[in-house]
């Protein structure tokens, strides 16, 4: 297809002229990064894209303008549940510069429900408004200011009806149901063996209630696309983590055949599992099929607050039990869980909790019940880590309380709990390669040496200092189902090759580390290679970048392609020379023939048109059953293990706390690029301390409080640990491309339980909710007072 | 708004005045923008005019005066009390204050003028500003008149300044002598330096080892910034190792009105601004900032 | 209303008609072409406008167009010279302080102006200079490292 989104490096504005020069400037920055080395596998490559991210020049949806480009905004629903009586846009269509204004009544009946998992969300809202910021009209203009201004003249009559708030109030009798379905998204139980009868003969038994407020995932760009006819082709340049999905989505939203439709990701400014589901798709869609020309939505960070997921609000009722010498015995978990207005990813984290409840640990009876209920508020979806990180601040917190009542190291009772290389988990799985404990051991050094610091130093004043522990177990890829990822390699006569992978980056530097795989396996310079990510009529549907699959699923279908490529260029090559391909070889980026040598450039050449019938294919597809019903089987093809360790500092006369060192060790595998791993790793500890002691999401009556930066409290370079250090244990994966596994969204997991873990050690006093601000902070300490 | 909003570049203070007189209450002033702007792009202001008070050179100035004190034009920026020397030797408990705003980027375009007059809650500088018993010039139609700074927070969403006026400059006089300083604030978080709760004291001991001189001012516990005057009752003549600390804390109570917001309850104000006023006072009684 | 201003952006001067309430970042992204400046909170709070003005980093989508009339303004696009990156941008490259990339324009404009005032910062002096940009992705610490790398360098 020619279109200008083929020209050139995809994540740059400028055309490939432009790009020549600053690709040889890339290539001299990363000259140094492999030095001495034979791979790039396992080296700390600096990434492609953001030589264009640093100049300013990168291609983030908002950046992009086209001759006759309209602006598109939404109306949005100012009520938490409202019957719609009456949409009235004929002043708005007359408005100055408005083009088009779509209502649910332009959308084809067969298009009119779309989402992620079920297809249960309106493009736009209809007869019913099921939380405030659901869309309702879309506007497209010549400017943006006409189209704002045109907003002001739709007419919408609602009738309210009495919102449920929580998810206690859906699932009450008499409760109105919010959908067909009733009032419930997820009702899931697991048993293992008899969980209250080993509760009762358990020597020590410790119960809490843990709770979290919604968490915004606060990617720094909006959600942002621009849609257009390419020919005949409806293109939309959006910031996904998923265009396969959206392609298909299209093709029955506008009725057009699938070969009609491209989808392709911008460079994403941040994506966490919140740009997974349906914002502008639709909308931009159908408004460039009805004008015929560009349109481009950008939404304004207030609509961001009031019409994407969110993480979700959980209340968690955790029992533990174990024998006096801290052998765990038992647990029971019932879960609570506030799924917003519409199904999106809910389901899925439901399964993920379930099937996560005992993780990282062995215990031998086990009861687990999830219900997760629709409510008023605006949906709840996937984000870093699928909801574990709530069950990791309960688990983790009850483990620690036993400890501290066993008078064991936190260490040590995680040693003796772990999982480990044979360990048969809950759903029956048999582990392999389990490097939980080489976490422990990695930080036990680290801890004792640190208590024996903080405890020769006098604490005076009013600051205390603790330090805490917290572990993880994290499945890596899709909960119990088969996520196959593809990738597929290609080569032209002048030697430039392309590799067509099926995930999409966002943002983490995955196409980077594909290209590093690939590399290796060709056997040739990663210099050569073009990732192409992210475009749906380029590669094969691989499922989105979710779940901390890409490295170890695309990773290991990079790895076959470039093995298959190897294999077919010096096949070609052979045929070509008329001679046998046993005295062909390509090998870092040299070919020999006979022992003599050519250059990859010259082999190319010689192979010349019939580069085109080198196509080289990847498929990587883990067998992954897990009867979602009773939760059997084996859920994930492996896992990944980490434990933290955060020195915390209260201020016992405000509650203020501040976490001065960070110690992560993670098995997450062979590495494929450190410096992207440590990234991913920092990363996630500084957004768990953000959702451990400052972000929350604050609703009243349905109505989000504080949809802007001012009041949703994001930590700053301020608020980070002067040190985080992370540790990477030696544990090569056999089944993840040369031992790797994935990464990125394990490390959010531990931090707020080895951060109340540490206060706990500061203070005495035991928070079991999130986030634990100063106030939260001082009225624990309060109570344990009043208590003492 | 765009097209309905008027624009104009006063150069003195008079045409300034003159333009807030002719539109009624409809015209904005602009100095920094960060207020306004933030209002325009959440299309929460349309004015009829936005007055644009930056190129007004009268306003720009940092002025020792012969008194020993200071005198600071309204259009002086954080970043520009920050960085003068004259300040810094004269009160530098401004440049503490100053170097704890925001940022950097919202330093080089906060204005103190523009701080004092924000409603709701005022900034950091007007804690210490009431500390060192500064007094404001405010200029209208009428001509110029002079009132101490407390005087000017009315209200949460009321100051003592006029639809036509504007405030033109705050006179700091010289602290007593032999008067230590001190700031201290405590925010929902560290990035941005935002503020929860913030406390200027200026205090001094006497020749007998008592407190002979004790002023403060905080924010964040009022409607707007306040000099908690009966807590400064309860610590004058008191010598520092026998200040009865809750008694302290009962006379603040009637000092201030603190309100809930979306995170912190009015009673965890109260108790952290204590907490604060007791550090800050300590501090300043040990030395402080000189 | 329409008010007519001049601007020197990266060294090229412009002679414009904005409107009153138009903001320095809209001129720069949807007149100037100059889109590498980010917008997105619009309060003032994440940073990713930042531009420097007269040397000094300024939130460009708090700023009155008409109230930058006259001045120099340096964007992320100013700061490449001859084909060439600064210390600072290949700092940034090398030590992965990118992740998204989208707070990456303003987080460089802050560190250009820290380094031309203060050219050996110290990591607090580093941390405090940027506490006023918001980073999601890396957790600060890399791009802290690149700062310190660059001074080092520089």
């Amino acid at each position: 297809m020619a279109s200008e989104l083929d020209v050139g490096e995809k994540f740059a504005l400028d055309g490939l002229d432009e790009q020549r020069h600053w690709q040889e400037v890339y290539r001299e920055i990363i000259g140094g990064a492999t030095k001495g080395s034979d791979v790039f596998f396992g080296h700390s490559i600096p990434r492609n894209d953001v030589l264009y991210k640093v100049r300013g020049r990168a291609k983030y949806a908002a950046n992009v303008t086209m001759p006759g480009m309209l602006h598109g905004v939404f109306l949005r629903s100012p009520h938490p549940y409202a019957k719609i009586k009456r949409v009235d846009v004929s002043k708005a269509k007359t408005a100055p510069g408005v083009q088009c204004v779509l209502t649910a009544w332009d959308v084809r009946e067969e298009g009119f429900l779309v989402g992620s998992l079920f297809e249960d969300t309106p493009v736009l809202a209809k007869t019913v408004v099921r939380h405030v910021g659901e869309p309702v009209v879309a506007v497209a203009a010549e400017t943006l200011a006409q189209a704002e201004a045109a907003l002001d003249l739709i007419e919408v009559d609602y009738e309210p009806m009495k919102p449920i708030l929580t998810p206690q109030e859906a699932i009450a009798p008499g409760a109105p149901q919010l959908h067909e379905q009733g009032n419930i998204i997820a009702d899931f139980t697991k048993t293992r063996g008899d969980a209250e009868a080993a509760l009762k003969a358990s020597d020590i038994v410790v119960e809490g209630v843990y709770t979290n407020d919604p968490i915004e995932h606060a990617y720094l760009e909006s959600p942002a696309g621009i849609s257009f006819w390419d020919g005949d082709v409806l293109t939309l340049l959006v910031c996904t983590q998923y265009p396969h999905f959206h392609h298909k989505q299209l093709a029955r939203v506008t009725g057009l055949p699938m070969e009609k439709i491209r989808v392709v990701q911008s460079v994403i400014g941040g994506a966490f599992g919140g740009k997974i589901d349906v914002t502008i798709e639709c909308a931009a869609s159908l408004m460039t099929m009805k004008t015929g020309r560009p349109v481009k939505m950008v939404l304004e960070r207030n609509e961001v607050f009031s019409s994407t997921t969110k993480r979700h609000a959980m209340t968690i009722r955790h029992r533990l039990g174990a024998t006096k010498d801290g052998r765990l015995t038992a647990l029971d978990m019932d879960v609570l869980c506030d799924g917003g207005a519409y199904n999106s990813y809910s389901l899925i984290v439901a399964g993920r909790c379930i099937i996560h409840s005992a993780m990282p640990y062995d215990i031998p009876a086990i009861k687990t019940h999830m219900k997760t209920t629709f409510t008023n508020h605006v949906p709840s979806g996937a984000m870093r880590s699928f909801g574990v990180i709530k069950l990791g601040f309960a688990t983790e917190s009850q483990l620690n309380k036993i400890a501290d009542q066993l008078g064991m190291s936190p260490i040590e009772i995680r040693r003796i709990n772990a999982v480990k290389s044979g360990t048969v988990t809950m759903t029956g799985q048999v582990l392999q390669d389990v490097g939980f404990i080489k976490t422990l051991d990695a930080l036990e050094p680290i801890y004792e040496a640190r208590r024996k610091e903080l405890a020769a130093k006098p604490q005076t004043g009013p600051i205390r200092t603790g330090l805490g522990i917290a572990s993880l177990g994290y499945g890596i890829g899709y909960s119990g189902v088969r996520n196959p990822s593809t990738a597929r390699i290609e080569v032209d006569e002048t030697g430039l090759v392309i590799a067509n992978c099926g995930t999409p980056d966002v943002g983490t530097g995955s196409d980077m580390a594909l290209a590093q795989i690939a590399a290796d396996a060709a056997g040739i310079d990663i210099a050569r290679i073009r990732v192409v990510s992210g475009d749906s009529t380029k590669t094969d549907d691989s499922g989105p970048t979710s779940a901390s699959r890409t490295t170890y699923f695309s990773g290991s279908a990079a790895r076959i392609a470039g093995n298959d490529f190897n294999r077919q260029f010096v096949e070609a090559l052979a045929a070509k020379l008329g001679v046998s391909k046993g005295v062909v070889r390509l090998n870092d980026d040299q070919v020999l023939v006979n022992n003599s040598p050519m250059s990859f450039e010259e082999a190319c050449k010689t192979i010349g048109s019939a580069t085109k019938n080198i196509v080289a294919y990847g498929k990587f597809d883990p067998v992954n059953q897990l009867d979602l019903k009773n939760f059997e089987g084996d859920p994930y093809p492996t896992y990944t293990y980490a434990t933290h360790l955060a020195e915390v500092e209260v201020d016992i006369e405000t509650g203020r706390i501040e976490v001065p060192n960070y110690w992560a060790a993670h098995d997450a595998g062979t590495l494929v690029n450190p410096m992207g791993a440590v990234g991913q790793i920092e990363g996630g500890v500084v957004m768990g301390l953000g959702m451990a002691l400052w972000e929350r999401i604050v609703r009243k009556d349905g109505y989000i409080q504080n949809p802007g930066y001012r009041d949703y409290l994001l930590p700053g370079a301020k608020d980070t640990p002067t040190k985080i250090e992370t540790i990477f244990v030696d544990n090569p994966d056999p089944t993840g491309p040369y031992g790797a596994k994935g990464v990125a969204e394990a490390s959010i997991i531990p931090v707020p339980a080895a951060i109340a873990a540490g206060l706990h050690e500061a203070t005495g006093v035991r928070p079991a909710k999130m986030p634990m601000d100063a106030e939260t902070v001082l009225d624990l300490l309060d109570r344990k007072e009043a208590a003492e | 708004m765009t097209e309905a909003t008027s624009y104009l570049r006063a150069t003195s203070v008079d045409e300034a005045i003159a333009a807030l007189a002719s539109q009624a209450g409809d015209a904005v002033i602009v100095a920094g923008g960060l207020v306004v702007g933030s209002l325009i792009n959440q299309r929460l202001a349309s004015p009829a005019l936005l007055v644009d008070i930056t190129r007004i050179p009268s306003l720009k100035k940092i002025e020792a005066g012969t008194d020993g004190g200071l005198t600071i034009g309204a259009l002086t920026t954080h970043d520009d009390v920050l960085r003068s020397d004259i300040v810094k030797r004269t009160v530098p408990l401004l440049c503490e204050i100053a170097e704890d705003i925001a940022c950097g980027r919202l330093r080089n375009r906060g204005t103190l003028g523009g701080s004092l007059c924000m409603m709701g809650q005022q900034g950091d500088p007007a804690t210490g500003l009431l500390a060192l018993n500064a007094t404001i010039r405010i200029k209208g139609p009428e001509g110029s008149r002079t009132i101490p700074l407390e005087a000017f927070f009315k209200d949460a969403f009321e100051l003592d300044l006029g639809e036509s006026e504007i405030l033109e400059e705050v006179h700091v006089p010289a602290a007593p002598k032999g008067a230590h300083w001190a700031f201290l604030k405590q925010g929902p978080r560290n990035a941005m330096d935002f503020t929860l709760v913030a406390v200027s004291v200026v205090a001094r001991l006497g020749g007998d080892g008592r407190i002979d001189h004790i002023r403060c001012g905080m924010n964040g516990v009022s409607p707007t910034a306040v000099r908690p005057r009966n807590a400064e009752a309860a610590l004058l003549g008191k010598s520092p190792g026998a200040i009865d600390w809750n008694a302290v804390g009962t006379a603040f109570d009637s000092d201030i009105k603190p309100e809930s917001d979306l995170v912190y309850s009015a009673s965890y104000k109260a108790r952290l601004a204590k907490v604060l006023l007791r550090r800050a006072v300590e501090r300043a009684l040990a030395g402080g900032t000189k | 209303m329409a008010v007519e201003i001049t601007l020197t952006v990266n060294g090229k001067p412009h002679a414009l008609e904005v409107g009153s309430t138009e903001m320095l970042v809209e001129v720069l992204r949807d007149r100037l072409g100059l889109v590498g400046t980010n917008r997105d909170c619009a309060q003032g709070i994440c940073g990713a406008c930042t531009v420097l003005m007269e040397g000094k980093p300024v939130t460009s989508c708090l700023l009155l167009a008409a109230q930058a009339d006259g001045a120099k303004i340096t964007t992320v696009e100013g700061l490449e010279t001859g084909g060439k990156l600064t210390s600072l941008q290949e700092a940034f490259m090398r030590h992965g302080a990118v992740q998204c990339g989208f707070c990456t324009p303003g987080f460089l404009m802050t560190a250009t102006a820290l380094l031309a005032e203060n050219p050996k910062p110290n990591r607090d002096e580093i941390r405090d200079a940027l506490r006023g940009n918001i980073c999601r992705c890396t957790g600060y610490a890399k791009i802290i490292d690149a700062v310190e790398d660059a001074a080092g360098r520089g």
